[in-house]
């Protein structure tokens, strides 16, 4: 310990360096490092040291602490941070506290470096907590730091810390002692008479810093000054942020001083005095005040009313009164607007102080403030108004929701909605007849179509908000109201059908905003089919169960099947939104995965449909002859599009219910409800005992009634939704069902296009998820991909309708092998371009090459596709150079424009990177391709030069003339020379004429000024509205171009 | 306006509630903001709109490019609505400077003969009527429209009857085409008239 002491000494030497020794001056940093790692040797450290080494340090600023780099003030800085948190004591005995601060200050005179002042806040902090400070030596630290308020810091070092994390530090110096409030108050005060945003932010954000951390002593002695301070903040406030910041302060004061022992009868406490002043200026305001006072005045009592119980009995008590006088007398109705507003915000109060208890509840605080008894009498106290709220107010302002011009009285609802849903939430305010009523009116209004949206959109939140409190009446009235006003069947007339389906769809899209955008919060109170769910999904389910009631009522009817797509739309919409809205709120969906090991909470959805839509049958005549299938037992209607509507609906259904992620392998109903000798992809959950056959006839489609093709979507949907390593639980063979799908596909078997896209999605699916062309084929010495190439290779004898199938099977196959990265792409790209110059099918399958990256529906990551980011770049440079060299080298003019048409089915999904990065290369090509005529190809590479002559104003520049020509071929569009290019592509190139103003050389286009007038007046008289507006806004640009800028 | 002092420091300002709605302008623009409800699911483009295989199966309502739309009073609206008042950040519609119902356009009967001219007259309505803009302000609805509008679109803009103390000063001036050539020679004078169309371009 000698030893140490010693040198400590040594080291204390060097920092006063007493004689002047010139190397003493350049070791600061590494000194102050030492001293502080022999004082981290507690057990060895004389504690009587600490004091020498502190008077040391403070002897630095007379040896030119200020020119010391920041790294060495730093280490200082560390020092003296270490000393007085570990060794506190030590210093206050042997030093006193006040010498300590009078030295720390005197070193950090000249501060400015963050790091440094990032320690020295923490050390401020610290010792104004923990140590005993006389107000000198606090008036001493509050000088220091409070100069630096508010942190202005515009560095872009990461090694430095951010100005968000200063100011935190610097705010918890403001609040780290009592004895600051004195300074502090007064100082915040002033900073509220700035015009800055930033600080006004800054002020408000540290005076809730010191309310909330200052005794209720201190805070009491401040409070009326706080609230003389504020109020205006709020009454003549004009930005929202403020406002609640401003709020939130008035709230904490009241939170600060509530100490839970007041006596309810005593208006004398601080807390009292501060509750009822605010409350008499506020309810000074309410009356003959313009509407942002009454407004503002709601705010504030608010906010002290929901600060606590007492605060909220005393608020009723002092302002009610004189608000239902006020009331009665009103006759303006947008006086009445502005007081139902305060109305609201009072019971709001009410609302707030419950939601608080439940979440301190849920956190395990302890709630002895909010007593039995507490709430026992704020119960009494509001119920001395209820009866006069209630019957005055608002069953009043309900009585005139449907009533009245619906723009002028639009304010008046919207707050007499909101009044009545807080009124219908806060236990036993509203007797249950008066809350039926509320329930009731609103579901009406809800379901009136003609109702103002705004309006309406007030309603649907109220109900919705309603709902998740009390789903039996949501059940019982909402649900009930809203689908009495679907009809029973639609129009067969085709006018009077799509006014019918807009209604309906206006009713059931109101009800999934009711009921699927919020979790449910209470337990039905009578018996619930769903007792394995979680009670969150009551009123989901209550909304699903009716839709799938109303959906069999409907198609039990003969031609209904257009509504019931309607239906089945907001059957799936509903799991759409509400599951997204489990996700986001994860941990309950945590909570609930793990109390749902046997059925998902959706499965019972598509259990439903399927067992009433899907049996069993058998095969009259042909190969497959008195062998099972899976089939319909609805009849079809007379299009086929509807058909396809509805399985579309259904196949999407049961993907999102099977990748939910509240589905688990454990729940998974694909593997629940397996049948002996078969799998639910081909059985598609069908009650009837079903055959091992089904295994290998329903994946047939080649043989068989229609209607297979149809099941086949919902095998397909069934594979989209399972997860990548479920492959084996699946229990088909990947490889020999992709084969399948191949055969159905390039069959010439009537179908849909639908039903054909359906099949390629699912030979897609097998093989990006399942690795279908790797497996082998049964009966077959070649895989998949080699299958495709011959089948493709060999096009001499096959007829054209077949080739196109078999193109078409080639595309969507090397599309999905694409997206996993499978290294046979090649081959298939390279087929694809030799089919390009086919006479007969050249141009589609040109036109092909727009499928290898589009975006699908069914090969999604969502449905656990493997979608590899560099598939773009990989296509690119796996086609491109040959399309280019093919159109070079052709001679056939429809040979170069397929190949122009393939490449903008390539360009169009590419990365921008490598489009810059090859736009010289592809420019001439992008140019020519605007000439082609089809729609798609033309539009997709206008949009090209487009992104080039954003991305790459010079390579563009180069070709101005040609881009200038280009468009205006398209855009001159006039009655004796019509243009080749659709509305789409006219208004497209118009923009591009625009956007040359701005990035091009402004003296190159000058030069073109007059011709592009001339072109551009042209397409100002074109037909279409759109492409006029394109041309407006071009001539503006060019009209605006002239020598120099004004 | 720098620091001259305002002819109307403090104009009514019209709710955008009581403003004529205007049409969408460039809809393409609009594509990505889609709605997902009931109706819109009901009317989705199928899966396959994309398949080439299928391109005669399925055909894009959006791209019928026989129709044909005339343009009509409220087109020409939309393009002087949010011309910026000279004194005020505010549009011409806003101060009730424009409005739908003195926008007047005379078509001809054959809107095949493309040398046939259509008539345009713009009335304004001055905020207060010792407006010393209301010259400018015509100018730039003149302007504009004569950039906007094809050439075979003859404008006329004129103050609204009774609403300005010298109507008929600032209405000779406006219908002077020399004068009006002449104005927009002036470097300053555009240079204003260019802020004021600003918003046109937004």
């Amino acid at each position: 310990m000698l030893l140490v002491h010693l040198v400590v000494l040594y080291l204390c030497v060097r920092f006063e360096n007493p004689d002047n020794i010139p190397s003493y001056d350049a070791g600061v940093k590494w000194t102050a490092k030492a001293l502080q790692a022999l004082a981290k040797w507690e057990t060895r450290f004389p504690r009587g040291d600490t004091s020498i080494v502190a008077e040391a340090v403070f002897k630095l600023p007379s040896k030119g602490f200020k020119e010391q780099l920041p790294p060495t003030r730093l280490a200082v800085f560390e020092l003296l941070d270490f000393l007085a948190c570990t060794y506190s004591g030590v210093i206050q005995r042997d030093m006193g506290a006040s010498s300590f601060v009078q030295g720390i200050v005197l070193v950090a005179e000249f501060e400015k470096d963050p790091r440094c002042l990032k320690v020295l806040f923490q050390t401020y902090q610290g010792i104004s907590q923990d140590w005993t400070l006389n107000p000198e030596s606090l008036k001493l630290m509050w000088d220091s730091f409070s100069r630096y308020f508010p942190i202005t810091l515009k560095t872009t070092d990461t090694s430095v810390p951010t100005r968000e994390e200063l100011q935190q530090l610097l705010i918890g110096c403001f609040a780290s002692s009592d004895g600051y409030a004195v300074h502090a108050f007064p100082y915040l005060f002033d900073g509220l008479d700035t015009s800055e945003d930033t600080l006004t932010n800054t002020v408000l954000e540290t005076l809730r810093a010191c309310v909330n951390a200052y005794t209720p002593k201190v805070v009491s002695q401040w409070c009326s000054k706080i609230w003389d301070a504020l109020k205006f903040e709020v009454w003549d406030g004009t930005k929202d942020e403020y406002i609640e910041r401003t709020l939130d302060v008035l709230q904490a004061i009241g939170e600060k001083l509530d100490n839970g022992d007041l006596n309810w009868d005593e208006p004398a406490s601080p807390f009292a005095q501060y509750i009822l002043t605010a409350s008499t200026e506020c309810s000074e305001r309410l009356h003959d005040s313009k509407a942002q006072h009454v407004l503002g005045s709601g705010k504030i009592l608010r906010a002290i009313a929901s600060s606590s119980s007492f605060g909220f009995n005393l608020v009723i008590k002092s302002v009610l009164p004189k608000m239902l006088v006020i009331w009665d007398d009103l006759i303006s109705k947008d006086k009445k607007t502005a007081l139902l507003s305060v109305f609201s915000d009072i019971l709001q109060a009410r609302l707030d102080l419950r939601d608080g208890i439940n979440i301190a509840l849920s956190q395990g605080h302890n709630l002895e403030r909010y007593s039995a008894k507490a709430e026992a009498t704020l119960a009494v106290s509001l119920g001395a108004f209820q009866q006069s709220i209630v019957d005055d107010v608002l069953i009043n302002a309900m009585m005139e929701l449907g009533t009245g011009d619906a723009g002028v009285d639009t304010p008046y609802k919207v707050n007499a909605i909101k009044g009545l849903v807080v009124g219908a939430r806060i236990p036993a305010f509203l007797s249950d007849y008066h809350r039926g009523t509320v329930i009731l009116e609103f579901s009406k209004l809800a379901a009136d179509r003609l109702q103002s949206a705004e309006i309406h959109q007030e309603l649907i939140q109220a109900l919705q908000q309603i709902a998740v409190e009390d789903v039996d009446r949501f059940r019982d009235l909402t649900l009930m109201t809203f689908l009495a006003q679907l009809p029973d069947r639609l129009s067969s007339s085709k006018a009077e059908l799509a006014n019918e389906l807009n209604s309906a769809a206006f009713i059931l899209e109101s009800l999934i905003q009711i009921a699927c955008t919020s979790t449910c919060k209470v337990e039905l109170a009578g018996p619930s089919l769903h007792t394995e769910t979680d009670v969150k999904f009551r009123v989901f389910e209550q909304l699903q169960e009716a839709l799938l009631k109303k959906l069999h009522r409907v198609l039990s009817l003969p031609d209904q099947l257009q509504f019931a797509n309607a239906i089945l739309i907001a059957i799936y919409r509903g799991l759409y939104v509400f599951d997204e809205l489990l996700s986001r709120e994860k941990a309950g969906a945590k909570s609930h995965s793990s109390s749902l090991s046997e059925t998902g909470p959706f499965t019972w959805i598509i259990k439903d449909l399927y067992e009433t839509y899907v049996h069993q049958k058998s095969h009259q005549g042909g190969p497959l002859d008195g062998l099972p299938y899976v089939g319909l037992s609805i009849t079809l209607d007379s299009e086929s599009i509807v058909n396809d509507t509805f399985f579309n609906l259904l196949s999407k259904l049961t993907t999102l219910v099977l990748r939910s992620s509240q589905t688990t392998s454990a729940n998974n109903p694909v593997f629940n409800a397996g049948r002996e000798g078969s799998n639910q992809i081909w059985n598609l959950f069908c009650l009837d005992p079903t055959a091992e056959s089904l295994n290998t006839t329903q994946q047939n489609l080649e043989s068989g009634p229609a209607e297979k093709c149809l099941m086949n979507v919902l095998s397909m949907s069934l594979v989209a939704g399972l997860r990548r390593d479920e492959k084996d639980r699946m229990a088909i063979e990947a490889g020999n069902t992709a084969m399948s799908m191949i055969k159905n596909a390039i069959s010439p078997q009537q179908c849909s296009p639908f039903v054909k896209v359906s099949i390629l999605n699912f030979l897609q699916l097998l093989i990006n998820k399942f690795g279908a062309a790797k497996e082998q084929i049964a009966n077959d010495d070649r895989n998949l991909v080699q299958i495709m190439l011959d089948l493709a290779a060999d096009s001499t004898s096959k007829g054209e309708s077949e080739l196109q199938r078999i193109y078409q099977t080639l595309a969507y196959f090397t599309a999905a092998l694409l997206a996993a990265g499978g290294a046979a792409v090649k081959d298939l790209v390279s087929q694809m371009i030799s089919g390009i110059s086919n006479p007969m099918i050249g141009r589609k399958v040109a036109q092909s090459f727009r499928l290898l990256l589009a975006r699908s529906e069914v090969m999604t990551e969502q449905n656990f596709c493997v979608i590899r980011k560099l598939r773009k770049q990989h296509l690119f440079f796996l086609a491109t150079d040959r399309l280019i060299d093919m159109w070079r080298g052709s001679e056939h003019k429809e040979v170069q424009e397929n190949c122009l048409i393939a490449l903008a089915g390539i360009f169009a999904e590419m990365d921008l990177k490598v489009l810059e990065d090859n736009a010289e290369k592809i420019f001439p090509l992008i140019l020519e391709g605007t000439n082609v005529s089809d729609d798609y190809t033309m539009y997709t590479h206008i949009l090209l030069i487009r992104t080039v002559l954003i991305a790459c104003p010079n390579i563009a520049s180069t070709h101005l003339d040609s881009i200038i020509n280009r468009m205006t071929d398209r855009t001159h569009n006039t009655y004796d020379s019509p243009s080749d290019a659709s509305v789409k592509c006219r208004a497209a190139a118009l923009e591009v004429l625009a956007l040359l103003v701005g990035h091009l050389d402004r003296g190159a286009l000058l030069r073109r000024k007059a011709k592009m007038m001339i072109e551009l007046d042209v397409a100002l008289d074109d037909c279409s509205r759109t492409v006029r507006s394109a041309a407006e806004h071009t001539k503006m640009r060019w009209f605006n171009l002239v020598e120099h800028e004004a | 306006m720098g620091s001259a002092q305002l002819d109307n420091a403090n104009p009514t300002i019209l709710n955008a509630s009581d403003l004529p709605s205007h049409r969408r302008r460039r809809q393409g623009r609009d594509t990505s903001s889609k709605e997902h409800g009931v109706k819109e699911v009901l009317m989705a483009k199928p899966s396959y709109s994309l398949d080439p295989f299928y391109l005669s199966d399925f055909s894009d309502t959006d791209s019928d490019d026989s129709t044909i739309e005339p343009i009509d009073e409220q087109e020409i609206y939309d393009l002087i609505a949010p011309i910026s008042d000279p004194e005020h950040p505010l549009s011409l519609e806003s101060l009730g400077v424009v409005k739908l119902q003195d926008v007047h356009l005379i078509s001809p009967s054959d809107l095949t003969n493309t040398v046939a001219l259509s008539r345009v007259l713009v009335e304004l309505t001055p905020t207060v009527t010792h407006c010393s803009l209301a010259t400018v302000i015509g100018l730039g609805v003149r302007v504009r429209l004569e950039q906007a509008l094809p050439p075979s679109y003859r404008v006329e803009v004129k103050i609204k009857k009774d609403t300005h103390a010298q109507a008929e000063e600032v209405n000779k001036q406006l219908a002077d085409k020399e004068r009006v050539a002449a104005a927009l020679e002036n470097a300053n004078l555009m240079g204003i008239l260019r802020k004021m169309m600003e918003p046109c371009l937004a």
